[in-house]
């Protein structure tokens, strides 16, 4: 894929930049829930605050910083605008209403009876995000692969938001009886696995070759990434629902674990192929998240294979913030100061100096927010492994500190003016 | 590097701009082969701007083909390529007469 991130069909930053400045912001806030977490590291019961916490990482940044992503690159992907931006705008507020509705009543009990109709809010904005994103492919005559991706992730995302619908009436009407705990995991696995992995993977795909210059290397490892990861959430998701054989639901499983190598690989090849050879805090991220992912994936087969609860618990936790946190954090460093730059500066070429985009960043900031977030990781996921809860507790701690970094580096960035 | 080479001041460039002579032709040269979008569009537009007569030509050296900038303003200009190789490319830019002055450089975005 030669592509660049801005083009004359890209929505305006404004649209982009309604969603990155609520993830950040909602990054920080889960900083501050997960400090309260660290009694229930050895706990098998999923709490209410727990349940805020996940919500308010998991809908409030992760999806969020990939909703405002995918409306900026789709259309530079697709070479087509986004069908409608008034839809994504409607669906940002709904989105912001409902999880925040869910989040209240996970939080406060006199709450609770807000959880269904927050639900319903955050389900339908989601409907209104796949609907906006497959009308945008419905206009188009051909697909590329990075666009095979996001479509199959939006696919993913619909079925996987539909199933959590049907959970949630179920569980506040008895309407019908199913098994829930097969019903949680396809919901988690279509939507972790089959929306922000594609999308995760699709993106990787144009994001690190354009910012390392890497070219002329072999993509072979994220086509057999994208047909395996396809059918392996699909077949997960079916032999949950369908209550097949623990051989099938395990075998899916095992399709997935081998699509997150091959990406892994994928990303090996890239990096090795790269021109830029600078080892910034972009690189150490992209890094520190895929061995993330790897040992993630060792630690979740070790708990289930030896039903070691805190080794499949360490290895959720490095998935969550090894990878997707560090993978999306250094991202933002390196996304944010180009569109800003397009937005502000582009116009100014040649008329004045302009800045370039890492003058937009609090670079020893970054360095230090990156080193200081790898630290909290490792801390935390030692605290779990080893059950030491003032452990955890010191790494939500430095944990909550990085991620204020993070959010000062941003306002940093929003607000960077050319100095006289 | 020719032997009559000089370095060249362009403002608000990003990298060192070099100019040589050669059979009454001004080369203007810079390679944005190690920048990242969008140091190869400035760069590139700026040098553009220079590209006022046929006796003028532009060497950009780039880690790949500046698909953005050829959209934009490509058909404006005679383009040869070269492949160098180590992977990196080279482009040569010549004036077209009844074209070249049509070129609007004012606007700089475009898919680096």
């Amino acid at each position: 894929m030669k592509v660049s991130l801005a083009t004359e069909m890209a929505p305006p930053f404004a649209l982009v930049a309604h969603f990155f400045i609520a993830g950040v912001v909602f990054l920080f806030l889960s900083s501050i829930s997960l400090l309260f977490l660290s009694g229930e590291i050895s706990s098998y019961f999923v709490s209410p605050l727990f349940a805020a916490f996940a919500h308010l990482y998991l809908l409030g940044f992760v999806m969020m910083i990939i909703f405002g992503a995918m409306y900026q690159l789709l259309p530079v992907v697709l070479e087509a605008p986004i069908f409608s931006k008034d839809f994504a705008y409607v669906q940002f507020y709904m989105y912001i209403v409902g999880f925040l509705m869910m989040i209240s009543g996970f939080l406060f009990s006199s709450l609770h009876l807000l959880i269904p109709y927050g639900a319903t809010i955050t389900y339908l904005s989601m409907v209104i995000f796949c609907v906006n994103i497959f009308l945008t492919f419905l206009r188009l005559e051909q697909i590329n692969f990075v666009g095979k991706f996001l479509l199959v992730a939006t696919i993913f995302l619909f079925t996987s938001v539909t199933i959590g619908l049907i959970m949630g009436f179920v569980m506040g009407h008895g309407s019908f009886e199913i098994d829930l705990m097969a019903w949680v995991k396809a919901h988690m696995i279509g939507t972790l696995g089959g929306f922000v992995m594609m999308v995760v993977m699709g993106v990787a795909m144009v994001l690190i070759p354009m910012f390392s210059l890497a070219h002329g290397f072999s993509d072979k490892w994220i086509k057999v990434a994208f047909y395996v990861q396809s059918t392996g959430v699909s077949l997960s998701i079916f032999s949950f629902l369908g209550g097949f054989s623990t051989l099938i639901s395990t075998f899916s499983l095992f399709l997935i674990a081998l699509s997150l190598f091959a990406f892994a690989i994928q990303i090996a090849v890239m990096l090795k192929s790269r021109a830029r050879k600078q080892n910034d805090y972009w690189v150490k991220n992209i890094v520190f998240a895929v061995s993330s992912l790897l040992i993630s994936i060792g630690l979740i087969l070790i708990g289930f294979i030896y039903d070691l609860q805190n080794f499949a618990l360490a290895g959720g936790f490095l998935f969550f913030f090894g990878f997707l946190l560090c993978f999306i954090v250094g991202h933002i460093y390196k996304i944010l100061p180009f569109l800003i730059w397009y937005d502000k500066f582009a116009p100014l070429v040649g008329k004045q100096k302009v800045p370039l985009l890492h003058q937009m960043i609090k670079t020893k900031v970054a360095d230090f927010q990156t080193l200081s977030l790898f630290m909290a990781i490792i801390i935390q996921v030692l605290g779990i492994l080893f059950s030491i809860q003032n452990l955890f507790f010191t790494g939500a701690l430095i944990m909550l500190l990085s991620n204020v970094l993070v959010v000062y580096n941003t306002w940093y960035t929003f607000n960077y003016t050319i100095k006289e | 590097m020719k032997p009559n080479t000089k370095p060249l001041h362009v403002d608000n460039a990003t990298v060192p701009f070099f100019t040589h002579t050669q059979d009454d032709i001004e080369f203007i040269s810079f390679d944005t082969s190690s920048c990242v979008p969008p140091e190869p569009m400035i760069n590139a537009m700026l040098a553009l701007e220079k590209l006022t007569s046929p006796n003028i030509k532009i060497v950009m050296i780039n880690h790949k083909s500046p698909l953005g900038l050829l959209a934009k303003v490509g058909h404006f200009y005679d383009i040869e390529t070269e492949e160098l190789g180590d992977g990196k490319l080279k482009l040569v830019f010549s004036y077209k007469i009844g074209e070249s002055e049509k070129a609007d450089l004012s606007k700089k975005s475009c898919a680096g």
